[in-house]
């Protein structure tokens, strides 16, 4: 029998940026609130310390801040007729476990989606016609604006130090920021990072051809900064060793950075690390949740109850805990009924890979997590699509998270894979290569969904999420022509070897790709095909509110995080103005 | 996501013929460029150090010492094996008055480019016979060493070794090194970044973020130690930061 505890007013499960964001703005509201974490408690001191945070065989081979695959994994399969298979070692993408989740070891990219995103499926129509998307993709709106979001993008900037410029100040378009962007009503806190010397010559080539290079925005910490909470980061020093690792400078905005130390502060907070939820509780009318059951790291079952349930875990652990506690129909792929799982997406990431002559001396070993030079010309709609023949695109980056000793080594094509001749290759190219990337957009689609394995099994004997996924035809369309347009940059830029090579089916886990999972427990206006409502809060258990990438219609190309934050600020809003007030379902 | 890692998987993917298989990263520029150089920049940096430069810049040795171990006061550091990059970028500091110091600036303001280089390049090539230095406060060496390795949390101190290296040897061309340093200037410049009168975007808010206690601890840490024996290879750029004329180091 799990051992019942005392009730609090809030129990969150998983503490990452929105699990302590969250808890942060409730605790200050003055309610009890506990946070349940899977992972361990660690912290920029002294967990995060160089040198042994670069340490690259343990943290990006072995991936030692994911989630533990002994215990649970995920399993996959590209279509329907497969049998999944459990995935052993994280390579596609890498869902972090731990106080701080993956907000610990991100790259710190910190994108505002564009406007058209929001209302995606009524905007492309109103533009191209109803005919023009595939029948097969399923993606829709969000049931939330640009601008209901925009002061909320704000406050999570300032949270983080965001560094950028902007480039569209209320309307007015700035020198120096993406003109393509949506308008901001505040300029960045701080400065833009450096630009390195790959993006610089991709701004000198993509200027020439008549795009809008820009530096992207970061929340790597550009300048000495102190946040409205009162804590203050140290600038990035370019190590090289951002994503998959923890940050020793107290630089990049994580949790450990720029909130948890406030939100430890609170009496009426507790962190309780080690506790496995395994699900959330109803009581008889399933219609309202009473806290949560997990067990601690020895084995001991608790149940605490509490009067509102915060999902904040990884995109795909918010879908699977949902699926685990019955909150919400499953999706059906056959009969379209359901929606726990549906519109599962990822990204159609593909590189291009610029091999330059040995004079150009690139030092890509000095990287930061997000310092690359950007245009934004072919992402979202910011072209027209009408002759092209499918919806999304791409912006298009060159710029180094490092070349850490390990891991990277270019060689261009018709190397032997092996020998002397592949060592001189990697002598002579090391430090000569630049890279394109494209992590493109993904459209939902009917047969891309996630659900609860028939076979297996994690560690506390629950079944794995399954996630049924493979690229649709339009992103590969997509991906192609995007490619194509990155090409082209490259070979302005004076490379002397482009290689072109879009994504290909089928998808594979075996490849890293991104850690962008999207959907699954998507938001929107209509419950039919929305898991939860516009305020994150669940349709049929209203006082379970599910806040991650998982609410995500279908997914952009830009990295997730910084709507994530909105999304999180958002909700509290939601939560203090509303919720608090009348318990119940929001309107 | 984007990534160094999506390099290698993606060339995986894409080019089956592309190997991916640990190297260790081998420096592979051309000694050539400027090695030539190098020596007769040596020499003339140890005609600044005896005799100034005849435009109003006193000999280096006067406070610095011949060997660059200066005189053990403490008001004037090691420069001996410091690396002559980070060197270079701290006279021209003090000439545009990044770096405040009275005396340094003055000296600074009379030195062209070129001698910058030379005298730089002439200290990293010391190697001077320092006293072992006692200890006199062991408990401020051990809170001194755990700074050093670990950090503390609150105020946010990040360990010192994350950027200055193990033993804080130094990470060059860009990063000094700490090690053997004398005490009362590491204290010094610590209080310096503290007040604004040396300025670095990083060490800034470390200055400001370490009591004084904590700042004399760090100091009395690293100066019980040995200075290094640099032995890293030249990088590319246009202050080539190591001699070629390199010899065996017994100063560890």
């Amino acid at each position: 029998m799990p051992q019942k505890l005392k009730e609090v007013d809030v129990v969150i499960v998983g503490v990452g940026f929105a699990g302590a964001i969250l808890g942060k703005e409730l605790a200050a509201a003055g309610l009890r609130v506990v946070g349940l974490e899977r992972g361990s408690l660690r912290l920029t001191v002294p967990d995060f310390q160089a040198p042994q945070i670069h340490d690259e065989l343990k943290y990006s081979v072995r991936k030692a801040l994911m989630q533990d695959v002994r215990k649970e994994a995920m399993t996959f399969r590209n279509s329907e007729n497969q049998m999944a298979l459990p995935i052993r070692n994280w390579e596609a993408f890498l869902p972090g476990t731990g106080l701080g989740g993956s907000g610990a070891h991100w790259n710190g990219q910190l994108w505002r989606y564009h406007a058209t995103e929001f209302v995606y499926k009524s905007h492309l129509e109103a533009r191209y016609g109803k005919n023009f998307i595939d029948p097969d993709l399923r993606i829709q709106d969000w049931g939330v604006r640009y601008e209901e979001l925009e002061p909320h993008y704000d406050r999570f900037e300032r949270l983080t130090g965001a560094g950028g410029k902007a480039g569209n100040l209320k309307g007015k378009i700035q020198p120096g920021g993406n003109p393509l962007e949506s308008p901001r009503e505040h300029e960045y806190p701080n400065p833009p990072m450096k630009e390195q010397f790959s993006g610089a010559l991709f701004r000198k080539a993509a200027t020439e051809m008549g795009y809008h290079p820009f530096i992207q925005p970061s929340a790597n910490s550009s300048a000495p900064y102190t946040n409205p909470e009162g804590l203050t980061l140290n600038p990035c020093v370019y190590c090289g060793f951002c994503e998959r690792f923890g940050c020793e400078q107290f630089a990049k905005a994580s949790p450990q950075s720029v909130i948890l130390p406030v939100l430890q502060k609170y009496s009426n907070f507790e962190l309780r690390a080690g506790a496995q939820v395994l699900r959330v509780n109803l009581d008889s009318t399933r219609s309202k949740a009473t806290g949560v059951t997990y067990m601690d790291a020895n084995g001991h079952e608790f149940e605490q109850p509490a009067a509102l349930v915060l999902v904040t875990a990884f995109a795909l652990n918010n879908i699977r805990l949902l699926l685990l506690s019955g909150i919400g129909k499953p999706y059906d792929p056959r009969t379209e009924q359901g929606v726990v799982g549906r519109n599962y997406a990822y990204q159609t990431v593909s590189a291009v890979p610029l091999f330059f002559d040995e004079d150009t001396h690139l030092n890509s070993f000095m990287g930061a997590g997000a310092s690359g030079t950007v245009i934004d010309d072919f992402n979202v709609d910011n072209f027209d699509h009408s002759k092209l023949g499918f919806i999304g695109g791409s912006f298009i980056v060159s710029g180094s998270s490092g070349a850490r000793p390990i891991e990277f080594h270019p060689t261009p094509p018709g190397t032997p894979p092996w020998g002397a001749k592949w060592k001189e290759a990697v002598r002579k190219h090391y430090n000569h290569t630049a890279m394109l990337i494209q992590p493109a957009t993904s459209s939902s689609a009917r047969q891309n969904y996630a659900d609860l394995d028939p076979t297996y099994r994690d560690a506390w004997g629950l079944p794995l999420l399954r996630i049924t996924y493979d690229f649709t035809d339009n992103d590969l369309r997509m991906n192609r022509y995007i490619t194509d347009r990155a090409a082209e940059i490259g070979r302005a830029m004076g490379a002397r070897t482009v290689v072109n090579a879009p994504s290909r089916r089928p998808f594979t886990t075996t490849v890293y790709q991104t850690t962008h999972n999207t959907g699954g427990t998507v938001m929107g206006a209509d419950r039919r095909t929305s898991v939860v409502n516009r305020y994150c809060q669940s349709w049929d258990v209203p006082n379970v509110f599910v806040v991650g990438a998982s609410n995500y219609p279908q997914n952009s190309s830009y990295n997730p995080t910084g709507t994530l934050g909105a999304l999180i600020y958002w909700t509290a809003d939601a939560l203090k103005k509303q919720y608090l007030k009348k318990p119940g379902p929001l309107a | 996501m984007i990534t160094m890692p999506t390099l290698r998987t993606y060339l995986r993917h894409a080019l089956p013929l592309a190997a991916v298989v640990a190297l260790p990263l081998v420096y592979i520029g051309s000694l050539a460029q400027t090695g030539g150089e190098e020596p007769a920049l040596i020499q003339a940096g140890a005609r600044l150090v005896a005799e100034g430069n005849g435009n109003g810049t006193v000999a280096c040795a006067r406070c610095h010492g011949f060997d660059g171990a200066s005189d053990g006061s403490g008001a004037f550091p090691i420069l001996a094996r410091q690396s002559a990059a980070y060197l270079n970028k701290q006279l021209h500091d003090y000439a545009s008055g990044a770096r405040d110091n009275a005396v340094m600036s003055n000296i600074a303001k009379r030195l062209t480019p070129q001698e910058m280089n030379a005298v730089s390049l002439y200290y990293q090539s010391r190697r001077p016979d320092l006293l072992l230095k006692s200890t006199r406060n062991q408990a401020a060496v051990s809170r001194g060493e755990e700074l050093a390795y670990i950090g503390q949390l609150s105020p946010r101190v990040q360990s010192c070794v994350s950027c200055h290296g193990p033993e804080g040897r130094g990470e060059p061309p860009s990063v000094p090194y700490l090690s053997g340093q004398y005490q009362s200037y590491i204290r010094g410049q610590l209080e310096a970044y503290r007040r604004g009168f040396r300025v670095n975007p990083q060490m800034g808010v470390i200055g400001h973020n370490l009591s004084r206690q904590d700042a004399e601890a760090v100091a009395a840490y690293f100066s019980q130690l040995s200075i290094p024996n640099l032995t890293t290879e030249p990088t590319h750029g246009p202050t080539q930061a190591v001699s070629t004329a390199r010899t065996p180091s017994t100063s560890r």
